[in-house]
């Protein structure tokens, strides 16, 4: 059913966890560091297949069809309405980017209600995946923010910095996961597989952006509400017990569209491209302002970009 | 210790790489130059066009009065029909005809004289914000719509701003995220 993750192709981590498992599986714990160089050899894929039978295996465009038939029938069920589910791959030679303005940012959370809307998050209790901190101006010590400021805004000296996944390119949440149920997809998006994740929320003490959030109850969304344009990496909708985060719109944006937020944003604070396409507005704010990403010094590459114009 | 290695593969790899072409390169310099003029001759990717504002003035549709009415050349230009326009921009701007054409009413007056559409008003503002007018050329500042590959439109500085009035008003927030049951306020003394 799983994804398999695109870590052990490029190589870079020869013994890792699951391949560690997977010479146990052969029978040759002390073979266990060849057993994982060699990925896809005869000897080695009887038995793994043996071993973990249809548990772990890349999904085929047939496998992928019966599984997004299960997830319709399974929303059909619980909410009385058709959806549909689909798996948009990134678009080659693509890297996605966010940049913020906070200048002109006026805190109002129209975007952290959109995204909502959007993805399909449990209302109660609220997941919301964007967190608007209210700083004072001069400052950008995230710590002395308030993420709970209410009423009118902007208020006089004060200044609104939205946060959410910052798609990094070093991504803390993806080295600690133990089953590698989230890993990072070409585009940039750090993507998470609902069914493969155990909830042992380690992503979340990684990520120093307090970007991911969990499930504790089965989501309660009302049927009214309920999106059902899909993806089955995004914002399908989520079982208890897993943890979820901001995937820049994945079903919309590997379309052509923008992320919900943006076009919820009265202000056009929010400016979202491809950073590889020099005529994407992305490209032109990195290379011609003064930007800044948050805990530079972790050194995560996040794609979330400050400036103030 | 993977990455050390690659590294250094990727080191001696250019080593030999440019041992083996260092008689060539003075071919290197028109090769580049022709990568260049491609690159100048290609196809933008993006294309942002500046959303309309020509035909969208309902409120006040220029000409149906002022094809009468001729300018009235005076400071502060005295207003008796337009009463829901309420100035409150820079001080020299107590005259109408600051901004306004006197010869064409429908249009706008640059500071060099120029007539220029209402679709083009951000050069009239341009003139004074220029900050503002070259970070809405990179796209930085302004609302674009309709995606973020192919053609976009960008919102023109009057369609967030009122060029009468042009700081936008403070709107109310949408409710804040539940604040979590067990949690402690921060107090003014403790964290502040």
């Amino acid at each position: 059913m799983k994804r398999r993750r695109r870590r052990r192709r490029d190589g870079k981590h020869p013994l890792s966890r699951r391949g560690f498992l997977r010479g146990l599986g052969a029978g040759a714990a002390t073979a266990a560091s060849a057993a994982a160089a060699t990925v896809g050899t005869s000897a080695c894929s009887t038995d793994w297949d043996k071993v973990f039978q249809k548990h772990y295996k890349e999904m085929t465009a047939a496998d992928k069809k019966k599984v997004f038939a299960r997830i319709a029938a399974e929303a059909k069920q619980r909410f009385g309405k058709a959806v549909t589910v689909s798996d948009p791959q990134p678009l080659p030679g693509v890297r996605f980017a966010f940049c913020i303005s906070l200048s002109t940012c006026n805190g109002n959370r129209k975007c952290v209600h959109a995204c909502v809307e959007e993805n399909n998050q449990g209302r109660d209790p609220a997941i919301q995946y964007i967190k608007v901190i209210e700083l004072d101006r001069g400052t950008l010590d995230l710590e002395r923010g308030d993420q709970y400021y209410g009423g009118e805004v902007p208020r006089a000296n004060k200044v609104y910095l939205p946060m959410q996944c910052n798609q990094c390119d070093n991504p803390p949440c993806v080295k600690v996961c133990p089953v590698e149920a989230t890993w990072k997809e070409p585009d940039g998006i750090v993507a998470i597989d609902y069914d493969w994740c155990i909830g042992c929320r380690y992503c979340m003490a990684a990520c120093p952006y307090e970007a991911r959030r969990f499930n504790y109850h089965q989501p309660s969304l009302p049927a009214s509400q309920l999106n059902t344009n899909q993806g089955y990496l995004s914002n399908r909708v989520r079982p208890r017990g897993v943890v979820e985060k901001c995937h820049f719109c994945m079903h919309r944006t590997r379309r052509g569209a923008y992320p919900a937020c943006l076009e919820a944003c009265p202000t056009g604070a929010r400016k979202f491209g491809d950073i590889n396409d020099p005529d994407s507005e992305v490209h032109k704010i990195v290379k011609h302002k003064r930007v800044f990403v948050l805990k530079e010094e972790l050194n995560t590459v996040p794609h979330v970009f400050y400036y103030f114009d | 210790m993977t990455d050390v290695t690659s590294r250094l593969t990727i080191l001696a790899l250019a080593l030999v790489a440019a041992v083996a072409s260092g008689c060539q390169r003075s071919d290197a310099a028109p090769a580049s130059a022709s990568a260049a003029a491609a690159a100048a001759a290609r196809r933008p990717t993006r294309v942002i066009r500046i959303a309309r504002r020509e035909g969208k003035v309902r409120e006040y549709p220029c000409l149906k009065c002022h094809d009468k009415i001729t300018a009235v050349l005076q400071r502060p230009t005295p207003i008796k029909r337009h009463t829901a326009i309420r100035i409150k921009h820079f001080k020299g701007a107590d005259a109408c005809y600051v901004c306004h054409d006197t010869r064409a009413m429908n249009r706008l007056a640059l500071l060099s004289g120029e007539s220029v559409g209402y679709d083009a008003s951000y050069e009239l503002c341009g003139q004074c914000h220029g900050e503002k007018r070259r970070d809405f050329a990179i796209g930085a500042h302004g609302k674009l719509v309709g995606g973020w590959r192919g053609t976009a439109y960008k919102y023109n500085c009057v369609d967030c701003h009122d060029p009468h009035h042009p700081k936008r008003a403070a709107v109310n927030a949408l409710p804040p995220p539940p604040f979590p049951a067990r949690g402690i306020r921060k107090s003014r003394g403790a964290h502040r």
